[in-house]
């Protein structure tokens, strides 16, 4: 056996060492808590440490001005990447990485399977059950070989609370909670029961309890991290200042009590609290958000008569059947739908992503599976005349021509994936059959129990996924092996050869511009040449047109558009994209096409810098089309008033001349800087970022087996899987909620209110945080996470992890490091 | 036959005690009482502060207190005021301040909402009938006697053992009467609760509406704060007993509730009106805040949307696109110019387009889960069929079934089941809270001049036709009936008999508990619950009994403050108004002989939050001087824990040390423990 690989691994171990100590990992910061706090805006808390409280003199957020503002930094421009969102935004600060989890749910368009990352209740009933140890998103991130910022820290040197990014499960957070419910004196209770006991905090305020009581009992915890909901919560239903400033002065109270407890711990010094928050919040008061329901929309006739899923059902706050948690995803029926009647539970053709409310994902089915479908059902009715049956069953076969060598691309490919997958699960299997019975102390006290439970729960995944996609392939290869010569449509199942619950591939933007959903009232039209007549015989929606046109009739709010919807964002590869720009624009990546009307829509153009990084353009245009055979075509436009994102006419856009600086490349940077304080903030990053599919971290490894290789190629199709056809977002003050209502506010969009969040850090005096420092300079959320590792010393200052943490399975952080903290002596 | 004597002669007795009862009411309901404590002057000399929409007049009253009276000013409510008059007085706060400048030993005492009143013995009388429910006639002669106050801020446990008194009449003397006394008691007690509860909600709507204009006002934002608190709690079985320092959390935590439900029931009745085709318009109340939403559907929109299908739900109006009624409507309606965008224009703005719109329905939106429909102008009986929905099954339940939940797994599932489902489901055929909807929906009637008068006589003549209770008075007088109270009011306080005997009479009660141990208390109290109230024990004011009550006075309101800061303090230093709590300290370690346990705790609290080295002694000093057992106990564990420095525990020690040579209350373990302490340098 060759010694070699181990050599080489130890060279590159000691080279990166050496490397890392040339760089001078900053180690000043050995202990932190983080805390994280969801959907709380930078500049909301900046309003209110800023008012004076008439009592007391003091800041109406006293800690916040104690602990960041006096004796700490503050991020001020700090941005959510990516929509503003809690899932995809949580993924980058915890991880670091760019993102792959890219909202609260996702779907895969092949096998429907609904990837729910805010799915709590049953999961702490698998937990119960040993059949889970991580929430779904850290499942997902444990398939791409992602690890959080806990996993950066032994399993005995930290503390976790419960929150989206959850690894692993505290029994006894839950149990103290609700024990600590009972205040400890009968009458107390009796008057916390007349408040209303408060149950929707119960494992946020024993989180608090347990920080502040681990910060000084527990000197061996290098890592605490602390969650909390309730200001979001509180802000999507309420926007009136009484009631989002009462939340934010429990949080401040919250931070005041941790911030104590780590000064009276022996490792004051040496400890750093940062709080962060995933996103901003469009709430204003006097203004409620308005919902406008697009469940209904798809589902409506005019809509296209979807069987529509979703993660909840509707009105589920009305509903006595969404009592039952465990449903993951509901299929919402449309009893317009025109060919599809009464068949939801199997051909569902509308995959729907609300969450946040500022912004819908939308999956449709692949607009030739609904042609291919509608051409079967006609051949099997009686009575059609021959010529029409022989021009269908031409134009179906036209159609599965063209694709067939894509399906069996992808038939061929995904079998040899689950041949490796079945490899890999068997292997599991041996190792959870290895597993102990029972665990010791030592055991519990590291986590090997929740390890073995990992290894467990990732196999059943694994189990599930390989029985979804074969059952898919098995239908993918009927419908490819069908020959025109033996086509029998009478005899033919549909459900054989048309994956039930499957959206096929992405639709391209002809098929958006021309989805068809039914037949035509007349039926199937023929042309002269005894062809079918396509225009004729079938009903098709433009969708972005049909999206963008929707109104409301009755609007009673003036700060509130008649419009719901902004603009719809669609992908366009670049390969289609080549030859309707002109040769100095054309670039290796995809464009994002952004649809705000007929006459107002733009371009993002992406391309690679030779540093590695990333370029963006922004093309104001109008007309964009394509037509059957993927041509594209669109009209160039001198940058005006109304185009999407509206810098032109956003005073805050912060270049000397907008028009010369908009008709050029410009880097994230340049970008971020320039657009920052303006409504849309960020959103030509966020988008990209949001769209664009994006290298897993080790892609570039090169020593990999051949099962790791198709194992690795396999999460990437999954992960593309779940990318949407549109990203509709929403105008402002409006959203697309349907399980119940958020008039206080919402996110989800790329406006600033909703992106700008929280960063801010402080520590004792070894710490080398800076105090009462403003940092001014916009970063996103990518930056989060080196920073911190690197204040603790486990980054350099490129980003690149030790050698204790790469053995941790950590790869080199994208993100751009906030130096104004880590230069800081 | 023996059996039969005897129920009989249970009847006879239940009968009598009923009588001799209902006798004890009516006399306690005239609660004044003829003792004084010095002739107060005929003169007052009121102090007015005016707003923009209010006017608040404080007048002083004999013997140390004052009223603060909120009037709704005509110059912003215009027309709203159909009398003419040029202001209504709303409510009034009387606050007890023992005579003095000194806020700290001030009380807020009594609310009187003015159209609050005594019923006339016809509406008495209609009250008692059982299935009665509606409005018979209203009071037709004030008459001269003082209103009767929604509130009394300062009764602590009266609520819990009104209730417990109650429950031990109905289950004893009412079970056994049959049912139709039964029932006639429990709908006289429902109707006055009810009419109660709407004067409870009227109170919170203009305390509200007051809270939000700016600038000084003569009852302060903590003030009214403080009043909504306990005024939501009347709604609580255990809310009377709450602490006054756990008010701010109260106004907090309901505060946040309200405009939740609120804001949920805008949206919902928005997105359901729409989805129909139909019209939302919120009716905004003079702070700009919507608690109510009318519905319309336009004239023009009638024809060709004829046979559209219609979903009820949440509206819960019959179908409007069908309805024959409004082809050919001869009610009210109102034009109105809609822009290409929908909103609401001048009739000359562009592309305005006219509309005639038909009022189908008026909601009230802050109620739980979903708006309540409180005028439906197609079908009032509509209304009030929800309205009575409740109402009834609760009373046949209590009567003719004569069933509790409790008593029957039957009946309790099926009241769990029929509860989750409607409430879930949000079926408005439950609503406790439509009561409070109509209350504020009379306000805005009075106070929103915005609204069109005859859309406003549609609206209240509608609404008068839904109400259940023959306690309630109709718009048209109400009015004139907060008018004449106030004026009695006003003369009330004039009167040495009056107010100011009240105020006596309420400062001596208070004094017991300053003159007598708690076992004597206890026996007073038993003596006042067998007596069905006739009975209570009062103190006579002397001169160190009223400064006694000065002193508890004040110790309870920095006792409020140690208590809060202690609640909700990380570190008073950095979060609190340090100087109110140095205050408070002192004044506890000097005069806080009397403070309760839970003082001590907060005491004990704030030493282990606190840095400065002033604070701590005055905490610890407040230990020593609180003459209750569980302070020796907090300050023998801070001498006990070794995290705490010398000094600090040598500090304890020694005041440990006194307090047992002084002999204070101390558990006798703890006793021992101190009697046993060594190790500590004495200063």
């Amino acid at each position: 056996m060759s010694s070699r690989p181990f050599l080489y691994k130890l060279l590159g171990v000691l080279f990166l060492a050496a490397t890392c100590s040339a760089a001078g990992f900053a180690q000043n910061v050995k202990r932190v808590v983080v805390v994280k706090v969801d959907g709380l805006p930078a500049y909301y808390v900046d309003q209110f440490v800023k008012q004076r409280d008439a009592a007391t003199g003091k800041s109406v957020l006293p800690w916040f001005d104690e602990i960041f503002y006096k004796n700490g930094s503050r991020v001020s421009n700090f941005y959510t990447r990516g929509i503003s969102l809690s899932a995809p935004s949580w993924s980058m600060l915890d991880t670091g990485q760019h993102l792959q989890i890219k909202g609260n749910i996702e779907y895969d368009r092949l096998t429907k399977h609904g990837y729910d990352y805010l799915y709590i209740v049953p999961y702490y009933v698998r937990y119960l059950f040993k059949k889970k140890a991580d929430m779904p998103a850290v499942e997902v991130l444990d398939q791409l070989s992602i690890p959080l910022m806990c996993d950066a820290f032994p399993y005995d040197k930290r503390y976790t609370s419960q929150q989206l990014y959850q690894r692993g499960n505290s029994w006894e957070n839950l149990a103290s909670g609700f024990v600590n419910l009972y205040p400890g004196k009968p009458k107390d209770f009796v008057d916390e029961w007349s408040i209303g006991l408060d149950f929707l905090n119960i494992t946020i305020n024993q989180a608090e309890r347990d920080v502040v009581d681990k910060v000084v009992t527990m000197p061996e915890l290098n890592y605490l991290d602390y969650f909390t909901g309730y200001f979001d919560h509180v802000s999507h239903s309420n926007n009136d200042t009484a009631s989002r400033l009462a939340g934010l002065k429990a949080l401040d109270r919250t931070i005041g009590r941790m911030w104590v407890a780590i000064q009276s711990s022996s490792r004051a010094d040496e400890t750093a609290m940062v709080l962060v928050s995933d996103h901003g919040f469009n709430s204003e008061e006097k203004v409620y958000s308005q919902g406008f329901n697009l469940v209904n929309l798809f589902r409506s006739a005019a809509g296209g008569g979807h069987h529509v899923v979703t993660k909840q059902r509707m009105m589920s706050d009305y509903s006595i059947k969404a009592i039952y948690p465990f449903a993951p995803i509901v299929t919402n029926p449309s009893k317009e739908s025109y060919y599809l009647k009464d068949q939801s539970g199997q051909y569902p053709t509308a995959l729907v992503d609300l969450d946040g409310n500022e912004r819908a994902s939308i999956h449709l089915r692949q607009n030739d599976l609904n042609i291919l479908q509608i051409l079967l059902q006609q051949l099997k009715v009686k009575g059609l005349l021959q010529p029409k049956q022989t021009a269908a069953a031409d134009l179906f076969f036209q159609i599965v021509n063209k694709h067939r060598r894509g399906w069996q691309e992808t038939a061929t490919q995904l079998s040899e994936e689950m041949n490796a997958l079945h490899r890999s699960i068997e292997k599991q299997e041996k190792i959870i059959a290895a597993q102990p019975d029972k665990f010791t102390p030592e055991d519990y006290a590291h986590g090997i129990d929740k390890e073995a439970r990992r290894v467990y729960a990732l196999a059943e995944l694994a189990k599930r996924s390989e029985t979804d996609y074969r059952k898919y392939i098995a239908i993918l290869n009927n419908l490819i092996n069908l020959k025109r010569e033996t086509f029998d449509a009478k005899n033919l199942k549909i459900e054989d050869v048309i994956a039930p619950e499957a959206m096929g591939g992405q639709n391209s933007v002809f098929d958006l511009q021309n989805y068809v959903v039914g037949l035509s009232p007349n039926g199937l039209a023929l042309n002269a040449d005894q062809k079918l007549d396509l225009d004729k015989s079938f009903r098709r929606i433009d969708y972005l047109d049909l999206l963008h046109k929707q109104k409301v009739r009755s609007n009673v709010q003036a700060e509130v558009s008649s419009r719901p919807v902004d603009f719809t964002a669609v992908r366009i590869p670049q390969d289609v994209l080549a030859d309707a720009l002109p040769p100095e624009l054309r670039s290796s990546e995809d464009a994002i096409w952004l649809y705000g009307g007929f006459d107002k829509q733009a371009l993002i153009l992406t391309r690679v810098d030779a540093d590695g990084g990333q370029s963006y353009r922004y093309m104001p245009i109008s007309a964009l089309r394509q037509d059957a055979g993927g041509k594209v075509t669109f009209t160039k436009q001198k940058w005006a008033d109304g185009f999407p994102l509206k810098y032109f006419e956003d005073k805050d856009l912060s270049v000397a001349d907008r028009e010369a600086w908009v008709n050029d490349w410009h880097g994230e940077v340049e970008w971020l800087r320039a657009t920052h304080k303006t409504i849309y903030s960020n959103a030509i990053i966020g988008l990209n970022e949001q769209i664009d599919r994006h290298m897993l971290p080790g892609d570039d490894r090169a020593a990999i087996s051949n099962d790791e290789r198709l194992m690795r190629r396999f999460r990437h199709r999954q992960r593309d899987m779940t990318r949407v056809d549109m990203l509709i977002l929403a105008a402002n003050h409006w959203n697309f909620n349907v399980t119940g209502f958020n008039p206080g506010g919402n996110h989800g969009s790329y406006f600033r209110v909703s992106t700008n969040s929280t960063l801010m850090f402080a520590g004792g005096s070894k710490t080398g945080i800076p105090r009462g420092l403003l940092i001014e300079e916009p970063y996103d959320n990518l930056s989060f996470m080196p920073t911190v590792l690197r204040l603790m010393g486990k980054v350099d200052d490129q980003g690149r992890p030790t050698p204790e943490l790469q053995e941790r399975g950590f790869h080199p952080f994208p993100g751009r490091m906030i130096t104004e903290i880590t230069k800081t002596k | 036959m023996i059996s039969s004597s005897l129920k009989n002669q249970t009847k006879h007795l239940s009968f009598t005690a009923l009588a001799v009862l209902m006798a004890v009411f009516a006399v306690l309901s005239a609660n004044v009482s003829a003792q004084t404590v010095e002739e107060p002057s005929n003169q007052i000399n009121a102090e007015s502060k005016d707003t923009p929409d209010f006017r608040v007049e404080k007048i002083p009253v004999a013997g140390g207190a004052e009223i603060i009276t909120i009037f709704a000013r005509k110059d912003n409510f215009g027309d709203g005021m159909r009398d003419g008059a040029a202001e209504i007085p709303l409510l009034s706060v009387m606050r007890d301040t023992l005579g003095d400048d000194r806020p700290e030993n001030d009380r807020l005492r009594y609310v009187w909402v003015h159209s609050y009143t005594r019923a006339s013995f016809w509406q008495k009388a209609a009250a008692f009938v059982p299935g009665l429910y509606m409005r018979t006639t209203n009071k037709k002669d004030i008459g001269t006697a003082p209103p009767p106050h929604v509130v009394d801020m300062n009764s602590n446990h009266n609520g819990v053992w009104g209730q417990v008194l109650w429950v031990v009449f109905k289950k004893i003397i009412l079970g056994e009467m049959g049912v139709g006394p039964k029932a006639s008691a429990l709908q006289y007690r429902q109707n006055r609760q009810d009419y109660r509860r709407t004067s409870v909600a009227k109170a919170l709507t203009v305390l509200s509406l007051f809270e939000s204009v700016a600038g000084e006002k003569l009852l302060s934002d903590d003030e009214s704060k403080d009043i909504q608190a306990k005024l939501w709690l009347t709604d609580k079985t255990f809310g009377a007993m709450m602490p006054d320092e756990e008010l701010n959390r109260v106004y907090d935590t309901e505060i946040v509730r309200k405009r939740d439900s609120r804001g949920h029931n805008w949206e919902l009745l928005r997105q359901y009106s729409e989805a129909q085709g139909l019209y939302f318009e919120p009716m905004e109340m003079p702070d700009g805040t919507a608690r109510h939403a009318t519905v319309w559907i336009a004239a023009e929109d009638l024809a060709e949307n004829k046979g559209r299908k219609y979903d009820r739900r949440f509206l819960n109006i019959k179908d409007p696109w069908n309805d024959p009624k409004l082809a050919n409507w001869k009610g009210y309606t109102q034009v109105k110019w809609f822009d290409d965008d929908g909103r609401v224009v001048e009739s000359n703005a562009a592309n305005a387009k006219p509309k005639t719109l038909i009022p189908l329905a008026l909601y009230g939106l802050d109620n739980p889960k979903i708006p309540t429909i409180l005028v439906d102008f197609r079908d009032t009986r509509n209304a009030k069929r929800r309205e009575m929905s409740k109402r009834v099954l609760t009373d046949l339940s209590n009567t003719v079934i004569s069933l509790s939940p409790f008593g029957s797994i039957p009946l309790f599932l099926g009241k769990f089941v029929y509860d989750l489902v409607t409430g879930r489901r949000g079926i408005d055929m439950n609503q406790a809270s439509r009561i409070r909807s109509y209350a504020q929906l009379k306000m805005l009637l009075s106070l929103d001049a915005t609204l069109d008068a005859h859309f406003r006589d549609e609206i209240a003549d509608r609404l008068e036709k839904v109400s259940l209770n023959p306690l309630e008075n109709d718009l048209a007088v109400e009015a004139d009936i907060a008018r004449k109270q106030y004026g009695n009011l006003v003369e009330y306080a004039k009167k040495s008999d009056g107010l100011p005997a009240l105020i006596d009479r309420d400062r001596r009660t208070e004094m017991v508990k300053l003159a007598h141990s708690k076992k004597t208390r206890a026996v007073f109290t038993a003596a006042r619950f067998l007596s069905f109230g006739l009975y209570e024990h009062r103190e006579t004011t002397t001169p160190e009994l009223f400064a006694r009550l000065d002193m508890r006075r004040q110790l309870n309101y920095h006792e409020r403050v140690l208590n809060e800061i202690a609640f909700r303090s990380a570190k008073p230093e950095i979060d609190s108004d340090i100087s109110a709590l140095r205050r408070s300290l002192q004044f506890v370690a000097e005069h806080g002989e009397a403070a309760n346990e839970k003082t001590a705790r907060s005491l004990s609290k704030i030493f282990s939050l606190t840095d400065d080295e002033d604070l701590r002694l005055k905490c610890l000093a407040g230990l020593f001087r609180i003459d209750d057992s569980a302070a020796k106990n907090y300050l023998l564990a801070i001498y006990k824990d070794p995290n705490v420095a010398e000094r600090w525990r040598n500090i304890g020690a020694n005041y440990l040390k006194q307090a047992l040579i002084d002999g204070r209350k101390i558990s006798a373990r703890d006793a021992a423990a101190i009697a046993g302490m060594t190790g500590v340098a004495g200063n």
